[in-house]
């Protein structure tokens, strides 16, 4: 009965977190151009990365989501995803310590006012994202 | 944890499929997009030493006194979000579509002019900076982590609400 709700509720994790990287590529796809000059604001990346990662990222987003739905490369998947997100959170934190606030780019490739509160807000959604990507990874990696 | 350890072939192997395949997939679209335009200025060596910088209190004195000129840097969807008071936008990454506006309004090559963006590490002000030398403008400085500062020091601002 434990294990059957186990199992219940990692499915429904799965799904989750292959609609929030399903609504992140394909919100960003078709708009490479917006995307990159987001990546350039938050002026982590070099100058030669910029294109190239608003080009694939979103691929990689939607490759993600693709896997999750179908259960293929299912350990894999988890684990870039959490990677991603992971990553995702750090850069936000890091240009909020900078005092840089730059729009988010996680869910549109428009570029919005942006202030401390959307900020936190940007921070508190993605580490909720961070615990179910890690709580899925975590039972992709253990799991008997 | 020996499960873990029998996974790791596993979890690699699903990793350079899922990177393989959003890599061609992104590489086929890649040559069927036309609409990909945005390219950063050209490669910019960021030689801090061949630029003249002004500290914010300078720039405020300048700007209560009316002397400087000030020049935004950044995007234009950054510009009309918010800016500096009365400043120009001369974004770094469309040097070329801004320069005959800003050659016709300001003809005097001596104009003081204030560059800026934002963040300690943003370097658009010096490929602006750059630009508008090349231009002729003679007396240019650069207000480094600019419009961060300028909000710090309550100084005006004009935003788009």
């Amino acid at each position: 009965m434990e294990q059957e709700f186990k199992n219940h509720s990692v499915f429904t994790v799965q799904i989750i977190l292959g609609l929030i990287f399903f609504a992140a590529g394909a919100s960003k796809i078709t708009d490479p151009a917006g995307f990159a000059k987001i990546i350039s604001n938050y002026q982590i990346l070099p100058e030669y990365l910029i294109n190239e990662t608003a080009f694939f990222l979103p691929y990689l987003e939607i490759c993600i989501s693709i896997m999750l739905f179908s259960g293929l490369c299912l350990t894999g998947a988890s684990i870039i995803s959490f990677l991603m997100i992971l990553t995702f959170t750090a850069a936000l934190i890091f240009n909020m310590a900078r005092g840089i606030n730059v729009s988010c780019g996680c869910f549109t490739s428009t570029i919005n006012q942006v202030t401390d509160i959307h900020y936190i807000y940007y921070i508190l959604r993605d580490i909720i994202f961070l615990f179910i990507a890690g709580y899925f990874t975590k039972n992709m990696l253990w799991k008997k | 944890m020996k499960n873990f350890f029998k996974k790791i072939p596993k979890f690699l192997s699903d990793i350079i499929i899922i990177l393989c395949l959003s890599f061609f997939t992104g590489l086929i679209c890649y040559q069927f997009s036309d609409n990909f335009t945005f390219k950063e200025s050209e490669s910019h060596q960021n030689n801090l030493s061949q630029y003249s910088y002004i500290s914010i209190e300078e720039a405020i004195t300048a700007f209560e006194d009316n002397q400087a000129l000030f020049v935004d840097a950044r995007h234009n969807d950054e510009y009309i979000i918010s800016h500096i008071e009365n400043a120009e936008n001369f974004p770094a990454d469309n040097l070329d579509s801004a320069a005959m506006d800003f050659l016709t309004k300001y003809p005097d090559k001596e104009i003081n002019i204030i560059v800026y963006c934002d963040g300690k590490d943003c370097d658009l002000s010096s490929i602006t900076y750059d630009f508008l030398q090349e231009l002729g403008y003679e007396n240019i400085n650069i207000l480094n982590n600019g419009f961060t500062l300028w909000k710090e020091s309550h100084m005006p601002i004009t935003t788009n609400n």
